[in-house]
């Protein structure tokens, strides 16, 4: 329940777990790039050996993967259908009113399954092998730039990081006022969608009320323990950027590049 | 020579907003340095709002605070709220860090303190506490008195001069409790720091040094707990009742038994009614 946010992470200590999160990031972001300049049957093959490799070296089951394409799977559906019927080509297999099957409209499903599958592929490879607080710590590295236009990178780092470490509190807060809210009658389960709807309302009002309460509480802490503003700390946690990141980061542009030309 | 105070409060007075009476009405007192201090009072006495104003959480409207000879402003607060720390109450709603370390470098990294000396603060300071082999815990994973652990050690790792404890017990169960006492009073004997416990459980403040009893944002009396705790009259009057010892010795006293007439903690209690009747 606690790991709502960045997914599911899979304890672990492989090559792909101990390789820096922003090398992970930056390798998704250019993975989802190049995935739609590819041109051929070849290119697919190469990049979904590439994902596969990825899957192999992070010691996670298969199982975990196909996990995290469910929540997917109605969108990839309705999209390769749209694609499937709606594209008009030379070759007809098959036609009714607008209804279209052709030779094109089926390779292009195709290609849009394959790029979902790949792109859900390798951000899954990403959530389940990087814990959320070290995304959390790359994503801050890789906005830096944006300091430039005076976006208070700091604040907003540590904004995330306070963000992800109550999640699993506001949850624990959730559960205790449904309870208490169940014992004076309150159903959350049964009736009318409106019914429900309005049935979380004595859910929500309380748990704003609370949460109020624990930011005020949590910045009089964080006051007293002499924060200010993102100016100025020093940093606890830092990321190591190794060899092997360098390497991994090689190989890949070379892929991409491969497959690009 | 004349030792200066720790905190000095002259006549402050601070009202919440829209509230009647103010929290805190024209009180003055002093703490020394290096003394176990206890402030006890029953709920809305103004006790933790005067913590609060000690490193500047709570302005007052008017009079002066000085923190060891030095007076509180808008340019002294930062170097005073790094030598001040406080333990609060509710365990989950200070806990700022992702994990356990992270949390004990908090005020270190808002403080500019680079990382090599923050890496050996940290662990010395958990290593105080107890916790070290939890560093990599996440707070959702520690129980309550734990947590507090980790919070004292984030204001342990701050090496400061004052370790306030605002009520750092209430929400924890008997052991939590224990262990976090237990932990104060080896601090004391180890460091050199003040410790000042808001408290509305009198057994914790029997421990102190010097007792403070505030009451409607007044300062009522003060003592060390021998002469304290006899004056049960006026604990009475304020909402407070006597540690059990004294409770046992006040009735024995009145049922006509001759015991020395100020406070005993337990042992000295017992140590007292079987020597009453010894001649030797």
């Amino acid at each position: 329940m606690d790991k709502l946010i960045f997914g599911r992470y899979y304890p672990g200590d492989s090559f792909v777990h101990r390789l820096d999160p922003r090398l992970k990031l930056i390798v998704n972001i250019l993975f989802i790039v190049v995935i739609f300049f590819l041109k051929n049957w070849y290119d697919y093959l190469i990049l979904g050996s590439v994902v596969l490799l990825g899957v192999i070296f992070s010691g996670v089951s298969i199982r975990f993967f196909l996990k995290g394409l469910r929540p997917m799977l109605w969108l990839i559906l309705f999209t390769v259908i749209l694609q499937l019927f709606f594209t008009s080509g030379e070759t007809v297999y098959w036609q009714w009113g607008w209804l279209v099957i052709s030779r094109e409209g089926l390779i292009n499903a195709t290609y849009i399954a394959l790029r979902f599958l790949l792109i859900i592929f390798m951000s899954t490879l990403l959530t389940l092998t990087t814990q959320p607080l070290a995304i959390a710590d790359g994503l801050e590295y890789l906005i830096r730039p944006l300091k430039a236009i005076k976006l208070p990178v700091n604040d907003v780092a540590l904004m995330l990081s306070i963000a992800l470490r109550f999640v699993p509190k506001l949850m624990d807060e959730t559960t205790k006022i449904m309870n208490a809210q169940r014992a004076r009658g309150v159903d959350f389960n049964n009736g009318s969608l409106f019914k429900r709807v309005k049935a979380l309302i004595p859910l929500l009002i309380p748990l704003m009320m609370s949460s109020l309460d624990i930011a005020t509480d949590l910045t009089t802490a964080m006051i007293s323990r002499g924060y200010r503003d993102g100016e100025g700390r020093s940093r606890f946690r830092i990321l190591k950027w190794r060899q092997r990141d360098s390497w991994t980061l090689l190989g890949f542009v070379i892929v991409s590049i491969a497959v690009m030309i | 020579m004349k030792l200066t105070p720790i905190i000095e409060v002259r006549d402050v007075t601070y009202r919440y907003p829209y509230a009647e009476q103010p929290a805190l009405d024209q009180i003055s007192l002093q703490m020394m340095p290096n003394q176990w201090i206890a402030i006890v009072g029953h709920n809305g006495s103004g006790k933790s709002t005067l913590a609060k104003t000690f490193n500047g959480l709570i302005e007052p409207q008017s009079g002066e605070i000085y923190f060891d000879g030095q007076l509180l402003t808008e340019e002294t607060v930062w170097d005073v709220r790094g030598q001040l720390g406080i333990v609060f109450q509710n365990p989950d709603n200070q806990f700022v860090g992702a994990t356990v370390a992270d949390d004990v470098a908090f005020g270190m990294e808002n403080n500019g303190i680079p990382r090599d000396e923050m890496l050996v603060r940290v662990e010395a300071a958990l290593r105080q506490v107890r916790m070290w082999d939890y560093r990599h815990q996440e707070p959702a994973r520690l129980s309550g008195g734990q947590k507090q652990r980790v919070a004292l050690a984030g204001v342990l790792a701050q090496r400061p001069k004052v370790i306030i404890l605002d009520e750092a017990t209430s929400m924890l169960d008997p052991q939590g409790r224990s262990e976090i006492i237990d932990l104060m009073s080896q601090l004391r004997a180890a460091g050199d720091f003040t410790i000042i416990s808001i408290t509305h459980d009198v057994d914790e403040a029997a421990l102190a040094d010097q007792i403070f009893l505030i009451d409607d944002g007044h300062l009522i009396m003060q003592g060390a707990p021998d002469e304290f705790f006899a004056k049960s009259d006026e604990l009475h009057d304020h909402g407070l009742i006597e540690p059990l010892s004294e409770q046992i010795r006040g009735k024995l006293v009145a049922s006509g038994i001759n015991l020395s007439n100020k406070y005993l903690d337990e042992n000295q209690l017992v140590d007292e009614l079987w020597t009453l009747h010894l001649n030797m």
